[in-house]
């Protein structure tokens, strides 16, 4: 296991927004509340305002993530090459977990 | 309820950080029994485990409430040798309970109990010196019972807290 993925494991009861938060940023700066609306869209499942803030300081202080200067209150947030990295080595160990999944439901 | 107003829960720093974009999410949600415990929840875990983003912020919350702890295991009045027990109890119990702490958490990753146990450590060390500073003019059965209950409260509300 790489130490990307590692810092995801360490979040505790974080990881999975962390990396549904990860996800939404992918194709773009997000602020907190476009986040929380994306990950509603493609996971189905809505997160509350003190999740999200757990995951997104948790990202941000492992420099997953950055938080971006604005001028309103809503500061987006920006994916960085580490969190991109991180975000891929997980990707793949998932997939990897879910081809073996499927493969023996095949046979099930 | 105005969810807005539980805000107040998260630590200063966080506040500072946080407070305005956080706001702004929580001004459109509806004040359910979810959103509340999800907010509570999210302060707690402010409290208890503070991210490195907003640990410069955090110094001099920190200081404070590190000297207050202190005033709270010395008690108000001991002389210089009690003190230097509690120190020592505090520091060495401290260090004991990281060791164990470090041996868990590489052995059982992610484990809720481990993570409960990592943050119960600075409260224990003090509560393990209470008995030889803020209690010792009472009796050792006083002593060891305080100590307990302090420790066993301690443990319940951080394994809660871990659970929400």
């Amino acid at each position: 296991m790489s130490q990307n993925e590692a810092d995801l494991d360490e979040f505790g009861r974080f990881a999975e927004p962390a990396l549904l938060v990860l996800t939404s940023l992918a194709d773009g700066p997000k602020h907190g509340y476009a986040i929380t609306a994306d990950i509603a869209t493609i996971a189905g499942v809505r997160f509350g305002p003190g999740t999200l803030y757990g995951a997104l300081a948790r990202l941000e202080s492992r420099g997953l993530i950055e938080r971006l200067d604005s001028e309103d209150r809503r500061n987006p947030y920006r994916l960085t090459a580490i969190g991109a990295k991180a975000l891929r080595a997980r990707l793949t160990s998932v997939t990897a977990v879910a081809r073996i999944a499927q493969r023996r439901l095949a046979h099930a | 309820m105005k969810l807005r107003r539980l805000l107040w829960l998260y630590p200063p720093a966080w506040r500072a950080r946080y407070g305005d974009e956080f706001g702004e999410i929580v001004g459109t949600r509806r004040a359910t029994l979810g959103a509340v415990i999800d907010i509570v929840a999210g302060a707690l875990d402010a409290w208890l485990q503070p991210q490195s983003i907003i640990a410069a912020d955090h110094i001099e919350e920190k200081a404070m409430v590190s000297t207050l702890m202190k005033r709270c295991a010395a008690g108000s009045s001991v002389s210089t040798r009690e003190a230097g027990i509690g120190a020592a109890i505090m520091l060495g119990g401290t260090l004991a309970l990281t060791a164990v702490y470090l041996y868990l958490a590489a052995r059982y990753r992610g484990n809720e109990l481990v993570d409960t146990f990592g943050v119960l450590i600075y409260p224990a060390s003090l509560a393990l010196a209470m008995p030889f500073s803020s209690f010792r003019n009472k009796s050792w059965r006083t002593r060891l019972g305080v100590m307990a209950s302090v420790l066993l409260i301690l443990a319940l509300a951080s394994y809660l807290a871990a659970l929400i």
